[in-house]
């Protein structure tokens, strides 16, 4: 299994002619290989469009990305996305979805795709196409298609947001268990407090405008964590920290 | 009431003894004013007069011969137009610099009448069956390639974004990711302007044609055969729709993802 770290170095980000918008600035942070990390911001702060630097999708103003050691020039397959929106190819079953990346580089293989459906519980709808499936069930198909292609990292875009939270429960319990069976780094976005702090192995509290890590918390919960663990006062105390730090912002 | 509920779906039955009733009102409008003399038959020919003459021309091999002309000419046309229109129209769509070179032409071309280029064509190709598909080229080439254009706009961002992580080239994204999604917009860009191109036929075979329905009706209204015009342009009408049924059965075929919805 392939996995590696991450390294941001004085990240900055600008928009706009005129009136450039500075949306980060020197931002700096690194992710271990095998880690699961998560950053917690609130909307507009940036969070996002950090991940779409590290995948090499937007173009940074300045700073260094390093993944593995090699410096991020745009995208490539050593780093899987799972993005906010569904982005399943529509025209293409959940099974050759799937065989997408690992067909691109030549190297398809059934045994894979199946291994993969099987993980996220979708063996049965291989055949299907993305029309016919439910919002948490073609995120299923998204996470299952960025591991088939054996990326080194895992970049995930709130691929939970859009989803009832029941759902949201029953699909963070699945990543958990997939991460910990592939053991990828993992670099999850996400509004939700909770939700970080029941994933993360750290937590990186974002401020906005301009966006920088503000803290980076440690998060030592024994795992597997169970979703009782929100009302855990040691779970509280981290949830209250971090909303005072973001509370900040508004201020 | 419930027929009258918008947008809610109605049942195979309804929808098929609907189509025919409005048929049958239409003709049997007609039949009343013609065999009602309320119109002299020198305007409007009776339903009898009109399937007689064409059987008789069907019989005679007149109506196919022509109707073989006009198919030729509209689907000559609408192939070259096709095959340039597609390619370019996603190009146009997926990359800015070839959009904003084409575009303001292309805009500019597109509202002009094709009637005013018919004498430019004959003085630059001629006359004859060149001349004739020209005028459906031109007909809906400059449509297509809008049309095709905005359908390959409309790819979601973030599913470009997702084949670049899984491997995707910036040079293989029209032929991955763009040709497949945008194929059941682009085969109902193909139906819709495939009836602009029979619309076309009457101006294509306006000048200096032997044969095909267009050629018919004009010959025929000089002589007053009121009855020849209707059935060319039944005739039309008929092509019309098997060439659009067509389509709707490929895009089936080629795109049964694009049906699967719950």
């Amino acid at each position: 299994m392939n996995s590696a770290d991450i390294t941001v170095t004085d990240v900055t980000l600008r928009y706009g002619g005129k009136q450039p918008v500075l949306a980060l600035d020197r931002l700096s942070l690194d992710v271990k290989p095998n880690e699961f990390a998560v950053i917690v911001g609130p909307s507009g702060c940036g969070k996002s469009s950090l991940l779409y630097l590290i995948a090499g999708l937007e173009e940074r103003s300045g700073g260094s990305i390093t993944v593995g050691g090699s410096e991020v020039h745009g995208p490539g397959a050593d780093r899987g996305m799972v993005f906010q929106s569904y982005t399943l190819f529509p025209w293409l079953t959940v099974a050759e979805n799937v065989a997408y990346g690992p067909k691109r580089r030549g190297a398809a293989d059934p045994a894979v795709v199946a291994r993969y459906l099987e993980e996220v519980g979708l063996a049965a709808f291989a055949k299907h196409y993305p029309a016919q499936l439910s919002g948490g069930m073609k995120q299923r198909v998204a996470i299952a298609r960025a591991l088939a292609n054996d990326p080194a990292v895992l970049l995930m875009d709130e691929p939970f947001g859009a989803l009832d939270s029941q759902t949201r429960h029953a699909m963070q319990r699945l990543l958990l268990r997939v991460w910990d069976h592939t053991k990828k780094t993992v670099l999850f976005v996400t509004h939700d407090i909770e939700e970080a702090i029941l994933l993360a192995d750290r937590v990186f509290v974002m401020s906005g405008r301009p966006g920088q890590i503000r803290r980076v918390l440690t998060v030592d919960f024994p795992r597997p964590r169970h979703e009782d663990l929100v009302l855990d006062p040691a779970f509280i105390a981290m949830k209250r920290e971090i909303m005072g730090l973001l509370k900040q912002d508004e201020e | 009431m419930k027929l009258f509920t918008p947008y809610r779906a109605v049942s195979r039955g309804v929808t098929v003894s609907l189509g025919l009733a409005v048929w049958a009102l239409v003709i049997g409008a007609w039949t009343l004013v013609t065999y009602g003399g309320q119109v002299p038959e020198m305007f409007l020919p009776a339903p009898g007069k009109v399937a007689a003459t064409a059987w008789r021309l069907a019989e005679d091999g007149t109506l196919w011969e022509h109707t073989w002309a006009s198919a030729k000419v509209v689907l000559t046309g609408f192939a070259v137009s096709s095959v340039v229109a597609i390619p370019l129209g996603l190009y146009m769509g997926t990359y800015r610099v070839v959009q904003a070179g084409l575009e303001p032409l292309v805009n500019f071309i597109r509202y002009l009448p094709v009637t005013s280029f018919v004498p430019l064509f004959i003085l630059w190709i001629g006359i004859g069956f060149q001349q004739h598909i020209a005028v459906i080229i031109f007909g809906v080439f400059f449509q297509q390639l809008v049309m095709v254009a905005d359908a390959a706009r409309s790819v979601p961002r973030d599913l470009v974004n997702a084949a670049y992580t899984l491997g995707t080239t910036r040079g293989e994204t029209v032929r991955h990711i763009v040709f497949p999604y945008t194929l059941p917009m682009v085969l109902d860009v193909l139906r819709v302007t495939m009836g602009w191109a029979w619309t076309y036929l009457v101006v294509a075979e306006l000048v200096a044609a032997r044969a095909g329905l267009g050629y018919i009706s004009l010959k025929a209204a000089r002589g007053f055969q009121v009855d020849i015009i209707f059935l060319a342009i039944a005739m039309i009408g008929l092509l019309g729709l098997l060439t659009d049924q067509g389509f709707r059965l490929a895009r089936r075929l080629v795109a049964p993802w694009a049906e699967a919805v719950r």
